[in-house]
């Protein structure tokens, strides 16, 4: 069969790419390699606690068996499990004393199904990082190349968040935020005070807090306050690729998926240096097929991608397609995180509050901003929330039986603090991921061994997210009981990327600054493969405004003839 | 509570919970290994201890107590259907262990003590299993993602905690113990405590 466009992936970024490439007329034909989920069947959001099976627990040897590194991941659970890739069936390697977690979907949808929703704007000093201290490539645009496909995903996908005129978090076009509080608005004020050029706001997030006509036309309604997005929302207040961007793709008339579609490889034209086909076999019979088209988007995600690419290797290209830099696979990144100081909190004790807000509160970058680091460039921003405890910390002390369990946990208990830095990551070529010499997937595919460690800079980072989260909570009077002394098991930030980065030089870069590859002018990559550097906000919005520019350049390309 | 009553709560579930917020588990899924030949079910008088421990733990008062939730039930079920073996083994020992203390120290059987007795018998034996041990030199080193419990009855305190766990998800306990609203609605940021306050269930920060 052939298409105008074929897109590699259905998850953040290929949904919005498939949107956008179906809304400019094209006939795109998304390949997803795992199953199909249909938004009315199968989401388990109107199940009540008391509903799921074994306490929304999944059966521990199937966990060990079958999602041992999954199950790491906060979202997994009996009512989730669906979404998740069996890691029996998709192992990856790394050596013995480098543990790295690549925490993946299996299913229409990916990711963005069960994604943390948290969506900031890289800033101008992010986009010129790299060439103002000269690690890694610069970056091939700006800030003011991106801010309008910001506003434009933004606008479909809907983001509850305040406006705060940061230089280094840029506001974008915002539904109303979650508001704080009234313990979380006694934190900023605090921390707002004490140390001035410091913030903290509501989380930015990608849930609809007022459904706005473009939503409410795509049958989306507002957030119900329920916090049980990763279970996939019947509301489709939530964004994903399930209930927004492609049902977007859909109405266009110009939509094909196939799921259950394993690429392989890209079929390259030696002659043109085109790519003409991908080459797919179905996961269940592991028939193999192809699909052409005229233009290609690569959306496979961060390691799917590189995968791809690298297995793609030819007779002229025996590295890997799109790979005379030698650049597929190297600078990954993944946002240092769990780096968490958690506190009790001088609270208002006869105030509380009704729902369970879909976010919390976000304090943004300030070192190397308004304030000097300590022996590292770049910086981190921090996640968390001042929330009243839960009958679990009030009433399973030692001791504690009988009717004073109950009495513990009917009272108010104090309210518990928790802020957990995230932080930017340097590009280092030699974190890198490769397919493994001689392992391969149930489906003959080579799996990737990922070798990865931080470095110094993010060492120093560490030292200094924890210093500086203790010394907010405690400029709020609160008491800090707990802090991790480490980052968490790299790949569990979830924010992978890096491996096919952006830049100006085919030499030292895979794509250009319209995401195309350098080598290969019908193949485009705007997933997290694509990112030069990571700064430190969380950074689907920024795969999606990468997205909807590639999609709209590749297009006009195409008009002109051009592909 | 001042500040300092506050630092009595129970630490390990604090950070557990505020780990839920930034998407952090706190379950480690790694160290199951499946394949024994241990019993797959409860047998009968371990049920009748897991009634009687379930009725002391968490009793019928003027709210409901784990039996009339149905927790035994559910955790019987669980012990056969979700629990690795080795969860079995703490679980089952936990079990038996409560009633080897009470024939040691009252000299009966944990179910053969009237009511009150059992709490009295209870709340010793619950404050002297869940004291913090450092763990064995050969445990896994455990993270705040994935703690270790190190306690001087690492089974007991399975126990306890899946039976609370249990209770405080049943629809008995969140609706007169715990207030659960499954669809809130508009977020509401700041409310007044009144006397009929409850407060709400929680499966995450919020």
């Amino acid at each position: 069969m052939k298409f105008d466009a074929i897109v590699i992936g259905s998850g953040m970024s290929g949904g919005i790419a498939a949107k956008e490439l179906c809304e400019r007329g094209l006939k795109v034909l998304v390949i997803e390699r795992g199953k199909n989920i249909d938004p009315a069947t199968d989401y388990t959001d109107n199940k009540m606690p008391w509903e799921l099976p074994n306490n929304n627990g999944v059966p521990e040897a199937e966990v060990a068996e079958h999602y041992p590194m999954q199950s790491m991941c906060y979202a997994f659970s009996a009512a989730t499990k669906q979404f998740w890739a069996k890691d029996s069936e998709q192992p990856i390697s790394t050596p013995a004393d480098k543990p790295f977690a690549w925490i993946k979907g299996d299913h229409l949808g990916g990711r963005s199904v069960m994604w943390g929703r948290q969506s900031y704007r890289l800033s101008e000093m992010d986009l010129a990082a790299n060439a103002k201290d000269g690690h890694g490539v610069d970056w091939p645009i700006r800030y003011a190349d991106l801010s309008p496909w910001y506003d434009h995903v933004e606008k479909f996908i809907g983001v509850a968040g305040s406006k705060e005129g940061l230089p280094q978090l840029p506001d974008g076009e915002f539904l109303p935020a979650f508001e704080l509080n009234d313990a979380e608005k006694q934190l900023k004020a605090a921390v707002e005070k004490t140390f001035p050029g410091r913030k903290v706001i509501s989380g930015r997030t990608a849930n609809l807090s007022v459904a706005q006509p473009q939503h409410e036309e795509l049958g989306r309604t507002s957030c119900q306050n329920r916090s049980i997005c990763e279970r996939g929302c019947q509301f489709k207040a939530v964004h994903s690729s399930l209930n927004s961007s492609l049902p977007a793709a859909r109405r266009t008339g110009n939509l094909t998926i196939v799921t259950d579609a394993i690429v392989q490889s890209l079929v390259q034209d030696p002659k043109t240096g085109k790519i003409t086909s991908v080459k797919v076999l179905d996961a269940k019979t592991k028939e193999g097929r192809t699909y052409e088209a005229r233009i290609f988007f690569l959306n496979a995600s961060t390691f799917g991608s590189a995968q791809i690419l690298l297995n793609s290797a030819n007779e002229a290209n025996p590295r890997g397609l799109a790979n005379g830099s030698d650049q597929v696979g190297r600078n990954i990144m993944d946002h240092m995180y769990g780096l968490a100081t958690v506190a009790v909190f001088p609270g208002p004790e006869d105030s509380y509050y009704h729902g369970r807000r879909p976010t919390g509160i976000y304090i943004p970058r300030f070192r190397n901003v308004t304030e000097q680091g300590d022996g590292f460039v770049r910086g981190y921003g921090y996640q968390g929330g001042v929330s009243r405890a839960g009958w679990k910390q009030l009433a399973m002390q030692p001791g504690v039986v009988g009717a004073e369990i109950k009495q513990r946990a009917g009272a108010f208990g104090p309210w518990q603090a928790i802020v957990a830095g995230f932080g930017e990551v340097l590009p280092n070529p030699e974190n890198r991921m490769t397919l493994h010499a001689s392992k391969t997937d149930k489906w003959g595919m080579p799996i990737p061994h990922i070798d990865y460690s931080i470095g110094a800079n993010e060492k120093a980072m560490i030292k200094q997210i924890q210093a500086d989260g203790k010394a907010m909570l405690e400029a709020a009077g609160a008491k800090v009981v707990m802090q991790t002394s480490d980052a968490a098991m790299p790949g569990l930030g979830i924010h992978e990327m890096g491996t096919a980065r952006m830049g100006h030089d085919p030499k030292t870069s895979v794509l250009n600054k319209w995401n195309q590859a350098h080598e290969v002018p019908n193949l485009f990559c705007t997933d997290g493969a694509a990112m030069t550097s990571s700064g430190c906000q969380n950074p689907s919005l920024t795969y999606m405004a990468l997205s909807a520019r590639a999609a709209d350049h590749a297009v006009k390309l195409m008009k002109e003839g051009g592909l | 509570m001042g500040l300092e009553g506050m630092m009595q709560m129970d630490r390990r579930s604090l950070m557990e919970r505020a780990l839920l917020l930034i998407g952090a588990t706190a379950v480690a899924g790694c160290d199951f290994l499946p394949g024994s030949s241990a019993a797959k079910s409860l047998g009968a008088e371990q049920l009748k201890l897991l009634d009687a421990y379930a009725a002391t733990l968490i009793p019928k008062t003027d709210t409901p107590g784990a039996v009339e939730a149905g927790v035994p039930k559910l955790l019987a079920q669980m012990y056969t259907d979700w629990a690795s073996d080795k969860t079995r083994e703490l679980l089952s020992g936990g079990l038996d262990r409560i009633d080897a203390a009470a024939r040691k120290s009252a000299g009966k059987g944990f179910v053969e003590l009237d009511p009150a007795a059992r709490q009295t018998f209870l709340a010793e034996h619950d404050k002297a299993a869940m004291v913090d041990v450092p763990p064995p030199a050969d445990a896994p080193k455990g993270n705040p993602f994935a703690p270790v419990i190190s306690v001087v009855d690492n089974g007991y305190a399975t126990l306890k905690n899946l039976v609370a766990t249990l209770y405080f998800s049943s629809e008995a306990a969140l609706t007169s113990v715990l207030a659960f609203d499954p669809v809130p609605g508009k977020w509401q940021p700041s409310i007044k405590i009144t006397p009929e306050t409850r407060p709400a269930a929680s499966f995450g920060m919020f």
